[in-house]
């Protein structure tokens, strides 16, 4: 046996009699949780679709069409200024008054990103339904939290002034 | 495989000096920049990965460093390109149960919170104070680095009041010795109070945070090395998404900037990820770190004005 190996199994031993020691109430489970699985495949797919609903819009902004407000040729000109200035001088909404600009190539560009933005909402939300159905109250209580969280941020109420 | 990683190495500052050249001159054609962004952000993908660091952290410093873009774009896009990576990753691991949610969802609800001031004071402060900032903790992240010294199976103790509340711990297969492994954590306070400066930190400089995740959750808190590492991944999921959406809702994200960078970390890791088997991590770390050092320096020079 290597060093290493040797070593690893040392540090394997005394771990595992110190788990031996860990209290019954934390109990350890080899399955994963049914919910944990419904929220990874919920990240799987949503991530997939906000990935290709960017590129395909990307392409699009990239190839001139559905008539963008500042052409990526322009881009240059406004990507030095700092993000104050960049929305003086172009009138670039912020918060979600973008949405309604969606039907020119670079604010459809957005959709995508924020899509992957709300990826991990999603996946609470089921998480949300698993633990109301196990009724655990403490994971209950810090994802109800964290959805708040999310959508608070999402929400733009966040407004930061120059 | 060391020729080609030589070459890798020898493209990827070939690449950056082009770049930093082309920066200094206004005739440079438009669709260079995000082409070259790609580029960049591809080699970033492959030695991010090799070197098991989060591309994030080597994309802000490198990007601000040799890129025309604004400092404030550069963090927005950083922050989508660390959940880009996340969201990809963290399925996976949490599948294999080497990701825990219950561990995930108390330090997340923390890290994002304060993640929200963070992205505040990033977008509030001025850019040199920023750039100081940054150099000062990428240099730090490089010393972390090369001092730090993560343990595979941490013994710990008995686990906190807290840890038994939530009923944290699980177990996982491990290939390598063929059993299953059984593991809880202990000092989930003192945890909870280091995440919120971590969330402070990715918020402000949009950079993931698994270099800072990973030695909490595994030298702290005493998660084996595996799910220290699946834990940090998923929990950037969650961390990145709350100081995106201020980014994003302030108008700091430029697609321009942002897509090439996620798509090229994202292709660029999926290489980095094959070149894996064969590859020497350990060299690569060296090199991961050198490039810590010079773009923390970078930062931090011109922060100051003397960049």
């Amino acid at each position: 046996m290597s060093t290493q190996s040797q070593l690893e199994s040392i540090n394997l031993r005394s771990y595992t009699s110190k788990q031996n020691d860990v209290p019954a109430k934390v109990q350890a489970n080899v399955e994963v949780s049914p919910e944990q699985d419904r929220y990874a495949s919920i990240l799987l797919v949503c991530s997939w679709a906000g990935i290709i609903i960017m590129v395909i819009s990307f392409l699009l902004y990239m190839g001139g069409f559905f008539n963008p407000l500042i052409k990526p040729s322009d881009m240059p000109l406004y990507w030095g200024l700092n993000v104050h200035q960049y929305l003086e001088v172009t009138h670039a909404p912020s918060g979600w008054n973008w949405l309604p600009l969606i039907n020119h190539s670079d604010y459809l560009n957005l959709v995508g990103l924020a899509f992957l933005g709300s990826v991990s909402v999603l996946g609470y939300i089921s998480l949300l339904i698993g633990y109301l159905r196990k009724k655990d109250f403490p994971y209950i209580i810090m994802v109800t939290m964290e959805i708040f969280v999310i959508v608070s941020a999402a929400s733009g109420i966040f407004h930061i002034s120059e | 495989m060391d020729n080609f990683l030589t070459h890798a190495s020898s493209i990827f500052a070939a690449t950056n000096v082009a770049v930093a050249q082309a920066a200094g001159t206004s005739e440079v054609p438009w669709w260079v920049w995000p082409l070259a962004l790609l580029v960049t952000t591809f080699l970033i993908g492959i030695v991010a990965t090799l070197a098991g660091v989060g591309g994030s952290v080597l994309f802000v410093p490198i990007v601000s460093s040799f890129f025309p873009f604004n400092f404030d774009f550069i963090r927005g896009s950083g922050l989508f390109v660390a959940l880009a990576c996340s969201l990809s990753a963290a399925p996976k691991l949490l599948k294999l149960n080497l990701a825990s949610l219950r561990l995930v969802i108390p330090l997340a609800l923390i890290a994002s919170s304060s993640s929200i001031g963070g992205a505040y004071l990033g977008l509030s402060l001025p850019q040199s104070i920023l750039k100081i900032l940054l150099g000062v903790l990428v240099t730090g992240i490089a010393v972390l680095f090369i001092f730090s010294k993560n343990s595979e199976f941490p013994k710990i103790g008995q686990p906190d009041a807290l840890t038994r509340y939530f009923n944290i711990g699980g177990a996982y297969f491990e290939p390598s010795i063929g059993k299953d492994i059984t593991w809880s954590i202990w000092r989930l306070p003192a945890g909870l109070i280091l995440f919120s400066g971590i969330g402070i930190i990715a918020g402000m400089f949009g950079i993931g945070a698994g270099w800072a995740n990973v030695p909490v959750l595994n030298i702290l808190l005493g998660a084996p090395l595996k799910i220290a590492v699946g834990t940090s991944m998923s929990l950037l999921a969650i961390t990145d998404t709350s100081a995106a959406w201020i980014y994003l809702n302030q108008g700091a994200v430029l697609p321009i900037i942002t897509v090439p960078s996620v798509l090229g970390i994202m292709i660029g890791s999926r290489v980095g990820v094959k070149l894996l088997k064969t590859a020497k991590p350990k060299s690569i770390r060296y090199v991961v770190i050198l490039m810590l050092l010079f773009a923390g320096l970078k930062s931090l020079l011109d922060g100051l004005g003397w960049g």
